[in-house]
């Protein structure tokens, strides 16, 4: 497993970490969350060993990451970078050797990558002739080719059409499948929610927030239930009289809603239902939690 | 390593398949070789035919200079004063390069005018002199003496004096032609750094700003990629300075068996032969130069003058906020660069100076000024100074590479400025 422990951080009087530490577990997607300027690439860097913390360490299985464990990395940078002169196959090729690859893994991964995601015809190709997409799919490539354990993706999804977007979160799902440990650095809570089991959020230098999705959703839980029914909604609305709070409604049918409530005191989720069912015919009840975005504008705007 | 050699092998690729290295590696030795041209063939002046027309009124000559078995002046002569007005006007004179005026006084006041139509090579007047001061050695010895001309030759013992150098006395040739031979190939290495050391700057500079530095330092340390980029861009310019040696040489034994076919003939080495066909660069480069030294201390000079140097480029290219800044940082570079050039003409001129001392051994001029005393010749107690020059200039190597790599780490992933001086300090004291 990967932790990274009391990671602090100064660039002169500057603070960008201050005493962090999360837990990334093998399996799993972890989303590294955070406004612009919070510390997130000041992380991502020091778990690459670009930069060296001022205190505190990175561990893998509960010993300090060697240097060369590096070379079982994939790092996407959100600002990508290639060499615009050289060919897709040399490019590829060449990030293999660094990684260590052999020159026959290396065209293996090469002809298993380009297979995959059909861009067979590209091998020739200058990089600087392809287009921003193209390139795009050719860095994640470059990532990915060495069959890394760890994966640090920073704004993965930028710059690809829908339908890229669903290929490359497949292959982190069949990576994630193999026991892989990825860390998803990405403003858009959209692929949060779809994507990560696991997410730490980190604001002005500090980490806020840790855990499951579910976990931090429910940190954040406003004791807020949808009520699916068909029935009197004068009834359904007198029923609620003591400890309940009716925020909202929908009419989805002929005598059929679906009302929101709060609770209120010490009201939960059984006695809403208790006091309900000899009122209304219930279709279904659920709890009604905050997006993640909603999650990360909350704790970054509290903070602030 | 073996990621250095993965670098250094992508950096050698990229430069091989450019095409400003194949101009350079083609273009650059045929530049040399047409300079060289120009200078074995002009700077003699040998092939020139001159016609000299001598107007001499009362006849003082008798109509007799006698010029040397060259063939190459031709007198004639006019016993009538001529102007120089109508030497240039008058069609009659159209056939003659110079006009050569001795009037009646000439053998009590030495005096003779010599008028030139073009700017002829600065040995000829001086060839036309000593032919005109042996014929009026011969009239006054004639008219002063009871000589023969012959005896009075041998009276007057024209001496040749030959310099030579006292601890080498067996070494002919120029010395000071020799000195600017070193010059020259220093010339070549500072060239060399040079143009490579900018190749460092731009490909450290390309990579900061097209983020790739950043993929690569996840991968590799920093100090690796600094290595692997001088040792992939010095490989580059090894295979350059081969194709120029090979060039270059092919170049100048062309030129030997073309040009000056019959310099190494067993027939024109007859002692006592009066006149060397060819001019002293000639006799230097074909002759005096130990290439077997001078090349070998080139390629060392070559090496471990670029990896001085070369440091200091990848330290400015990863400094550089964005492609187009920090040119400014380049002017002291530059200037260091100047004062190596300058450096081994001073030392060229003044072997035994102080100062000549100290720029041999300061790593910033020696890989220059060691060249020049090369081709000037190292005393056999003086090779202790080209032993300290070196470790000097390894210690260099390794306290610049040092300063280099902090810079290269600490400011290749920092963006969004403008450089100054106060970051490349701060960049250098900062803890990476």
């Amino acid at each position: 497993m990967l932790e990274v422990r009391n990671i602090t951080k100064r660039y002169g009087i500057k603070l960008a970490l201050d005493n962090v530490s999360a837990k990334f577990e093998p399996g799993k997607i972890h989303g590294i969350l955070g406004p612009n300027g919070a510390g997130k690439t000041t992380l991502i860097r020091i778990i690459n060993q670009i930069i060296t913390p001022d205190d505190g360490g990175v561990y893998l299985n509960n010993r300090l990451m060697p240097r060369e464990q590096l070379s079982s990395l994939g790092y996407l940078p959100e600002e990508r970078g290639m060499y615009p002169n050289m060919t897709v196959s040399d490019f590829l090729l060449f990030m293999g050797s660094l990684r260590g690859l052999h020159k026959n893994e290396s065209k293996a991964a090469l002809d298993y990558w380009m297979e995959k995601f059909d861009i067979q015809e590209w091998r020739g190709k200058r990089i600087e002739e392809l287009s921003k997409g193209m390139a795009q799919k050719v860095q994640f490539i470059s990532t990915v080719f060495h069959n890394p354990d760890l994966l640090i993706l920073d704004e993965p999804f930028s710059g690809f059409d829908p339908g890229n977007v669903k290929l490359m979160r497949g292959i982190l799902r069949e990576m994630k499948e193999e026991g892989k440990t990825i860390l998803l650095s990405t403003h858009n809570m959209n692929s949060v929610e779809e994507l990560c089991d696991h997410v730490v959020l980190i604001d002005k230098s500090k980490k806020v927030l840790e855990g499951t999705v579910q976990e931090v959703k429910g940190h954040h839980s406003e004791k807020l239930y949808a009520v699916q029914f068909s029935g009197n909604m004068i009834a359904f609305a007198t029923a609620l009289w003591t400890g309940f709070d009716l925020v909202d409604k929908k009419i989805i049918g002929e005598n059929r809603y679906i009302a929101r409530v709060r609770m209120v005191g010490d009201s939960n989720f059984r006695s809403l239902l208790e006091t309900l069912v000899p009122k209304i015919d219930i279709e279904g009840a659920w709890e009604e939690l905050p997006s993640m975005e909603e999650v990360f504008i909350r704790e970054t705007t509290v903070t602030h | 390593m073996k990621r250095i050699i993965s670098i250094a092998g992508r950096e050698l690729n990229e430069r091989l398949k450019s095409r400003s290295f194949l101009t350079m590696a083609v273009g650059g030795p045929l530049v040399v070789l047409f300079i060289l041209y120009i200078l074995f063939t002009a700077s003699g002046g040998e092939e020139e035919h001159v016609r000299v027309l001598v107007s001499d009124p009362v006849e003082t000559l008798e109509n007799i200079i006698v010029p040397d078995s060259s063939g190459q002046i031709e007198y004639a002569f006019i016993n009538s004063y001529v102007e120089p007005a109508s030497f240039t006007s008058d069609p009659e004179y159209a056939g003659f390069d110079a006009l050569l005026v001795v009037n009646e006084k000439v053998l009590s006041n030495n005096h003779v005018f010599f008028f030139q139509k073009k700017r002829l090579n600065s040995k000829i007047p001086l060839r036309i002199q000593r032919e005109l001061e042996k014929r009026l050695e011969g009239l006054k010895a004639k008219e002063f003496t009871d000589l023969t001309l012959k005896e009075f030759l041998i009276v007057k013992h024209p001496l040749n004096l030959e310099v030579r150098d006292a601890y080498r006395p067996e070494e002919l040739g120029n010395y000071k032609l020799a000195a600017y031979a070193g010059v020259v190939f220093g010339g070549i290495v500072f060239l060399f750094i040079f143009l490579f050391g900018m190749t460092i700057l731009r490909s450290t500079s390309r990579e900061k700003s097209s983020r790739i530095a950043e993929v690569l330092l996840a991968t590799v340390k920093p100090g690796e990629l600094m290595t692997g980029k001088l040792l992939g861009i010095g490989i580059a310019a090894l295979i350059q300075f081969a194709i120029w040696t090979v060039l270059i040489f092919g170049g100048l034994l062309f030129f030997r068996s073309v040009f000056f076919p019959d310099m190494f003939d067993a027939a024109n080495l007859v002692a006592g032969q009066e006149y060397t066909p060819y001019n002293d660069l000639v006799q230097l480069v074909y002759e005096q130069l130990n290439f077997g030294v001078m090349g070998t201390f080139f390629v060392l000079l070559l090496i471990l003058g670029y990896l001085f140097y070369g440091g200091l480029f990848a330290a400015l290219g990863a400094a550089q906020g964005s492609e187009s800044d920090g040119q400014q940082f380049l002017i002291p570079l530059i200037f260091l660069f100047l004062i190596g050039i300058w450096s081994g003409w001073y030392v060229a001129e003044n072997p035994d100076a102080e100062l000549s001392f100290w720029l041999g051994i300061i790593p910033f001029t020696s890989p220059m000024v060691i060249m020049v005393n090369l081709g000037l010749g190292y005393e056999s107690g003086e090779l202790w100074h080209l032993l300290m020059a070196i470790v000097l200039l390894l210690l260099g190597i390794l306290f610049n590479i040092g300063v280099a790599a902090r810079v290269f780490k600490n400011a290749l992933l920092v963006t969004g400025y403008r450089l100054r001086f106060g970051n490349l300090i701060n960049w250098i004291f900062k803890k990476p």
